[in-house]
């Protein structure tokens, strides 16, 4: 009686520190291993690391005829889906949100914008020589529509170092999804 | 003759503010606290936000409900099914939240107040150690942020830090600049050669950002620390650390939930035990709404 009533208080008592011990363990695993930034999933890592201003991601339309263009202008659900990404980079938070586009018809501009080059201190060396239509999100994709295109989406990853106050992008993944 | 009735007068007042915070004391004070939490700075999901107003409403109308452990499973069944939905995208500081409705639960469920004291106790004891060497070993681990990196970049990059850095000195220009260049790298119709950019911090930036960061590491390892001994001694000392930690950090950092559950947590550990220090986490829990006010917008003149 007195053993099950100790062991009662025992587990009254440390239950939920159980219970929150093992989301934090899961999130330092995801984390390490999935780039699950420090600020979500129960781990207690707020401001331990600064991924909102370390990730991007860089989306663009591939064609049959091999044009890639980039989408700059994505819907507020796109948007959304995006920085799910950038929190979380995982298969399938990057499929929602190439399913997205994927789903949408997209317009070109009747102008063309020059890929220009830019150095390390902001200012533009030359022009670039190839030249991108600007897209935009007319509606979502009928059944009638087929997609003629695929989506890529790039996920970058950046360090800073303080001593040199270089901030370098690295591509760290690229997904596809294909047909 | 004046000089006496002043002396009596504050004296009287003393005495009652002593009597009021003895009978906040006695109350459950921390359920009320919590259900506040719950209602200002909860999940923002619509079926937890009508959860937690119903849930207050009802406290409001019907006080005893609040030592009713159906009441705080309710809700936190409502925060752990919106917790599993947004479970990789949910801050951290709500899985706190979530956590302590549940805690709350558990401590309602024996019918006696020591019992339900040391649930209550305990568990906020375990969740500020856990918050603070959590956060201290993510800290130490992480690449960004030892070296001040961290800091430096929400100094110049991050816009809800605009404010505090200009504060600090820092010259609004290199912020603005630091982000325009940012901005080139990571659009896709600019090619940056190299994918590297030059960002502008200069020394008082560079300062700043250490001197945060050795505050902000080194105060939470000795909070943590602290309360691992379980002694009156360290206890107190970590409390006012405690205390410090939240009137200073909540000034600038936008997470002002967190310092909310903080303060609950804090005042839940030192309720029955101190009196003054009780005062202050209260005092600390009215110093975080102010904090709300938009400072920001008077200093950027926006």
């Amino acid at each position: 009686m007195r053993f099950s009533q100790g062991l009662e208080r025992w587990v009254m008592l440390c239950v939920i520190p159980a219970i929150a011990l093992t989301v934090s363990a899961r999130q330092l695993y995801l984390s390490v291993m999935d780039d699950l930034s420090t600020w979500k999933g129960g781990g207690m890592g707020m401001f331990a690391g600064s991924e909102a201003l370390t990730r991007f991601a860089k989306v663009y339309l591939t064609f049959p005829d091999g044009r890639r263009h980039p989408l700059l202008r994505l819907t507020d659900k796109q948007e959304e889906l995006k920085a799910q990404v950038l929190n979380y980079p995982s298969e399938r938070n990057l499929r929602a949100l190439a399913n997205s586009i994927r789903a949408t018809t997209w317009w070109a501009s009747t102008t063309r914008v020059p890929l220009n080059v830019f150095g390390r201190d902001g200012q533009k060396i030359r022009d670039g020589t190839e030249q991108l239509y600007d897209l935009y999100a007319a509606h979502p994709r009928t059944a009638s529509e087929p997609a003629e295109f695929r989506v890529e989406i790039e996920y970058w990853k950046a360090t800073y170092d303080p001593k040199t106050r270089e901030y370098i992008g690295v591509l760290a993944r690229t997904f596809k999804l294909e047909d | 003759m004046t000089g006496v009735t002043a002396t009596v007068g504050s004296a009287s007042l003393a005495a009652r503010l002593s009597q009021t915070l003895a009978e906040i004391r006695k109350a459950d004070s921390v359920a009320y606290l919590t259900l506040f939490l719950v209602a200002v700075f909860g999940f923002t999901s619509w079926y937890f936000a009508l959860a937690g107003q119903l849930a207050l409403l009802a406290v409001l109308l019907v006080p005893s409900l609040a030592k009713r452990p159906a009441l705080w499973g309710l809700l936190a069944i409502v925060g752990s099914i919106t917790l599993v939905l947004e479970r990789d995208l949910a801050d951290n500081h709500k899985y706190l939240l979530c956590y302590w409705l549940w805690v709350m639960c558990l401590a309602h469920i024996p019918d006696g107040r020591e019992q339900r004291d040391e649930i209550i106790r305990f568990n906020a004891r375990f969740f500020l150690i856990f918050i603070f060497l959590g956060a201290a070993v993510q800290k130490f681990v992480s690449s960004s942020y030892m070296s001040g990196a961290m800091f430096e970049l929400e100094l110049l990059l991050d816009g809800r830090f605009q404010a505090f850095a200009q504060l600090t000195g820092m010259d609004a220009g290199l912020g603005v600049e630091s982000v325009r260049r940012l901005l080139l790298l990571s659009n896709p119709y600019v090619q940056v050669v190299d994918s590297k950019i030059m960002l502008l911090p200069d020394d008082r930036v560079h300062l700043v950002a250490n001197l945060i960061t050795l505050y902000d590491f080194y105060v939470q390892v000795a909070i943590g620390v602290l309360l691992l001994f379980r002694r009156a001694a360290t206890d107190i000392a970590a409390n006012v650390l405690l205390l410090f930690f939240i009137f200073t950090t909540y000034i600038p950092a936008p997470v002002l939930g967190f310092g909310f559950t903080l303060s609950v947590l804090g005042y839940a550990l030192v309720k029955e035990r101190s009196q003054w220090l009780s005062a202050l986490y209260l005092l600390s829990t009215v110093a975080v709404l102010f904090y709300q006010i938009p400072w920001r917008d008077w200093v950027l003149g926006t």
